[in-house]
């Protein structure tokens, strides 16, 4: 699964904005609702690294946003949770993709050694 | 939570880093003229099927990306049957990103002069790839006739993106219950401007049609 290989990204991502010794308390996430993540498979891939890493065992916070199109037909936004649902200012179903597709790491909480 | 420690802003995009590299696969191909074309279906459906009969059919013009979890045998079959073909054995990745792609291309220099189309046989998977753009500038999504006519609305992700639906295996038509209508309807529910193709790769019915669309899709791009 592939929530796997994007967790061991993460953790490169965050790993880069540590000092060495730094510990995580905290690591906040937005998933896109049509990204391909399921977030209670990326926290348990997320958990299982970390268990095996020296970074601490921070808390998970994962974000669900909707997804933002924008119609071709009317050029109407709106956000949805889902692929099937029609244009709501004109009932087409040609449009593009604004956000919602991605995974963002927004922030870590972080605290150095005493 | 909130008075520990301090907060480090990342507001790092995962997908933005494979759009990145995938916007310079696109450069690649534009550089070297080539019409990308990335193939998805799930695994059995047919594309190394149809990718031997375009192989018979544009030779050397043709360039192909394999991609697996394991082995090299789909490279070997194109290779069989006439074109170029670079394997990639993602080793457990459910499917290729613009990273693996960037990788192959520069393990695939230098590229031949003969080269007018590339295609990537992405790995045999209904959901994952279409979440990774590779720099292509088609997309393909097949569904063979034994899997049913009802694929299109559960796999959304993928149909509601592609340009191209391959329905594949139409020579079992008339053998199995399938409605070839209700999956180019249902399709199009989700993605007006589809184009919708039936082909049988094994027979060779529909290659010509898929042919003269990359021919002129690629006539578009490079004139």
């Amino acid at each position: 699964m592939h929530e796997l290989s994007l967790s061991q990204t993460i953790i490169d991502r965050i790993r880069q904005s540590m000092d060495e010794g730094d510990r995580v308390l905290e690591i906040a996430m937005t998933v896109g609702r049509l990204s391909c993540v399921n977030p209670a498979s990326l926290e348990f891939c997320l958990e299982a690294l970390l268990e095996e890493g020296d970074m601490g065992s921070p808390e998970i916070v994962i974000e669900r946003t909707p997804a933002l199109l924008r119609c071709r037909e009317c050029g109407t936004e709106f956000e949805t949770d889902d692929m099937y649902t029609p244009c709501p200012g004109c009932g087409a179903m040609a449009r593009e993709v604004l956000s919602g597709r991605d995974l963002v790491v927004d922030y870590v909480r972080v605290e150095s050694p005493d | 939570m909130a008075d520990k420690g301090r907060k480090v802003e990342l507001r790092s995009a995962v997908m933005k880093k494979n759009d990145r590299i995938a916007g310079e696969n696109g450069k690649t191909f534009e550089e070297a003229r080539l019409l990308c074309l990335n193939l998805m279906s799930s695994p059995g459906a047919g594309k190394t099927t149809l990718l031997e009969r375009l192989a018979e059919r544009l030779g050397d013009s043709l360039a192909v990306i394999e991609g697996d979890v394991q082995t090299r045998r789909d490279a070997e079959r194109v290779e069989a049957a006439g074109s170029f073909a670079h394997q990639i054995e993602t080793g457990g990745s459910c499917h290729l990103d613009a990273e693996g792609v960037s990788r192959a291309l520069e393990e695939m220099r230098p590229f031949r002069d003969t080269w007018r189309y590339l295609v990537i046989e992405n790995v045999g998977n209904l959901i994952c790839p279409s979440g990774f753009y590779l720099g292509e500038h088609l997309t393909a999504g097949m569904l063979s006739v034994p899997e049913g006519d009802d694929k299109v609305l559960k796999y959304p992700g993928l149909f509601s993106k592609v340009d191209l639906m391959l329905i594949n295996k139409t020579d079992l038509e008339g053998k199995l219950p399938f409605d070839a209508r209700r999956a180019e309807d249902e399709c199009r529910s989700l993605n007006p401007d589809v184009t919708v193709l039936g082909v049988s790769a094994l027979e060779g019915a529909g290659v010509e049609e898929l042919v003269c669309l990359m021919e002129e899709e690629r006539r578009k791009l490079f004139g």
